[in-house]
């Protein structure tokens, strides 16, 4: 069966050490790390999942790129947003300045990519003794944008793959629309 | 002397004593007249057996003759010389010679079948190109045969570094061309951010020991070749030509790409007849001829008009080669990498959804293992399904008035629960939100994104 290729380039966005190489990581090569190596730049991943859509099956690769943390707009972030078809928002549960932070990372990259499909990832959820954030406020929020939000866990593999999963439904999804 | 004297005056009785008598008295006599030159005798023979032994011990002989062989060598070098290279040629001189001897070699295979591959023609055309440029017919002769290969052609979308095209020469070796091309255009952005102005053109190379990757930019898209060694003259200009040429014949697709390589079907086309630059200038059986005949005739001819012509019938060559390189020769090539894929569960058939049994003893402690939840309460029988739609397979349980449920995630009308009503199954699904009572629950109007 010879499927249809379609690439989407997709960012995840948030502070520094919320988890999103871990994510990456996670989905990719299902492993995950204690040791925090902070990004520099952006690092690009790639992982292809077999997607029906429209009738059709469909070879969906996404180009991850997963860019350095910080809470400040900056230039270059802007530009590696570029073409972006969607975006993996992250926060840590278990600091709440990450979560209020994610309004800066969206009004950016909805700026740069107004078309684009965006998802929350909750993150480290399994820190069940110091988390600082409720998930009704999560949900309040994903609410507000209407966006979907799931509670990951890069660190036991919980609900990541539904989350980029549900991402790439999206994506095809906005592609049929458009 | 009185002794003397005394026994002078009885000489032939003496003498006649020791003959008849005693040899110990003549020994006694030896050692009265010669005892020091014996025990020196002595002295010598021990020195002599001494130093037998030292020769005879090999590492006795070197330790005594090291501290002085450096000296002497020096001291031999300072005073004769020649003798010296001469002693030592037929060592050092045949390890020296074989080594040049190898790289004259290769020089020379090199040289030969540039030569056969373009006769006496292509001399004609470097004495030419040398009185133009100033540089030495033997620079320019050099240059040529400086090999280039081409390894990868990458075809990138600007924006989004997404890859349009790949060709590679060699199958055996595989890159990750689609991050090579994420990364690449990461690099190029960064770059261009730092130092750039608009209206530059951006990263014209990247170099990583012998091999580099040449870029040329157009409007929508940026072509990246991979190449090894030094391209020859005009090689960029062929690139930039290929890529307009793409920009050209696929303007709309290109500008609107969605990330379906579908759409671009024959734009590797054009990349191949680059790729095939680096299969070398290679003349055919029919142009040799050609060149032959016409190198015998010009031969005959002044040498100037000779290597006027010959300019001109390069130039021509070169015009009907590119045109003779559209037919792309039988190298190899491929498009996109191979990689694993990992299906997405079918929002149709396949009951293959996350449904996860766990005993009933064991819910509350997975419950308390999560952060604290928000807790639903169904208000309605429903199915739970395995996708955020109502074409997406029935996990196969329903959900019963009363049933309380855990919200693990929401995409639009859909949320995403986990029951956790005690003496059940644990079960996770998607079921609309309508069915749901939460405290905390928002009723979010509208389609989802
Ligand atoms: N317990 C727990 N730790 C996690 C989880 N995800 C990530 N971490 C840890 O958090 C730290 C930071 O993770 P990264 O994935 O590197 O964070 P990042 O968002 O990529 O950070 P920057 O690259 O600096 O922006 C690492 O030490 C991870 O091991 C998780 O789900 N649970
Ligand atoms: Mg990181």
């Amino acid at each position: 069966m010879s499927a249809i290729t379609v690439n989407k380039k997709v960012c995840l966005l948030g502070d520094f050490a919320v988890g999103k190489t871990s994510l990456v990581r996670r989905f990719v090569y299902d492993r995950f790390e204690d040791k925090y190596l902070s990004t520099i730049g952006v690092k690009v991943s790639r992982k292809t999942v077999v997607a029906p859509a429209a009738g059709r099956v469909i070879d969906l690769a996404m180009i991850l790129w997963d860019l350095a943390g910080s809470e400040e707009v900056d230039k270059y972030r802007e530009s590696y947003m570029r073409g972006a078809a969607g975006a993996v928002l992250v926060c840590d549960l278990s600091r709440p300045e990450t979560f209020d932070h994610l309004p800066v990372y969206v009004d950016e990259f909805l700026v740069v990519n107004p078309q684009s499909q965006i998802i929350l990832a909750a993150n480290k959820s399994d820190l069940t003794e110091a988390l600082r954030l409720a998930p009704n406020q999560i949900e309040s929020y994903a609410g507000s944008l209407s966006i979907p939000y799931f509670l990951t866990s890069a660190k036991t593999g919980d609900m990541v793959e539904q989350l980029f999963r549900q991402l790439g439904r999206l994506l095809l999804a906005g592609d049929l629309a458009t | 002397m009185p002794n003397h004297g005394h026994a002078g005056s009885h000489q032939d009785q003496v003498i006649g004593d020791q003959i008849s008598g005693s040899a110990s008295s003549l020994d006694n006599l030896r050692q009265i007249l010669f005892h020091e030159q014996i025990e020196k005798i002595e002295d010598v023979e021990a020195g002599l057996e001494e130093l037998e032994r030292r020769i005879n011990d090999e590492r006795a002989l070197v330790k005594m003759i090291a501290p002085v062989l450096g000296e002497a060598i020096r001291l031999k070098i300072r005073e004769a010389r020649d003798e010296l290279i001469e002693a030592l040629y037929p060592i050092i001189g045949q390890v020296v010679q074989r080594a040049v001897t190898e790289a004259v070699r290769d020089l020379a295979r090199t040289l030969d079948t540039q030569v056969k591959r373009s006769f006496d023609f292509r001399l004609a055309w470097w004495r030419l190109r040398a009185r133009i440029s100033g540089a030495s017919e033997a620079q320019i002769r050099l240059r040529e045969m400086l090999p280039f290969t081409i390894t990868d052609i990458l075809l990138i979308h600007r924006e989004t570094g997404l890859l349009l095209c790949h060709l590679r020469s060699d199958q055996s070796v595989a890159t990750d061309t689609d991050l090579i091309s994420g990364m690449l255009t990461a690099i190029r952005d960064f770059s261009q951010d730092t130092l750039g102005s608009v209206d530059q053109e951006g990263v014209g190379e990247i170099m990583h020991g012998n091999q580099r990757i040449l870029m040329e930019t157009a409007l929508y898209t940026y072509l990246a070749v991979i190449v090894d060694g030094i391209e020859p003259a005009g090689f960029r200009a062929e690139m930039r030509e290929r890529l307009m040429e793409i920009e050209h014949n696929y303007a709309d697709e290109i500008r609107g790409y969605q990330g379906d390589s579908q759409t671009l079907t024959g734009v590797e086309e054009p990349l191949r007849t680059l790729m095939s630059a680096s299969a070398g200038q290679k003349l055919s059986e029919g142009q040799k001829r050609v060149l032959a005949g016409a190198a015998g005739a010009l031969l005959v001819v002044l040498v100037v008009s000779c290597l006027a012509i010959s300019w001109v019938w390069r130039l021509g060559a070169a015009s009907a080669e590119r045109r003779a390189a559209a037919i792309p020769p039988s190298a190899t090539m491929t498009s996109v990498p191979t990689e694993t894929r990992t299906p997405l569960p079918s929002p149709t058939p396949s009951p293959k959804a996350t449904v996860t049994y766990t005993p009933t003893a064991i819910p509350s402690a997975t419950v308390t293992a999560r952060p604290a939840p928000v807790v639903g309460v169904m208000i309605g029988n429903v199915w739970l399904r395995s996708a955020p739609s109502y074409d997406a397979a029935r996990v196969g349980v329903i959900l019963n008035t009363g049933d309380q449920v855990e919200i693990l995630s929401r995409s639009g009308e859909w949320i995403y629960v986990r029951r956790i009503s005690a003496g059940q199954i644990e079960v996770t699904g998607w079921l609309p939100a309508r069915w749901i009572v939460a405290p905390t629950l928002l009723t979010t109007p509208g389609a989802q994104p």
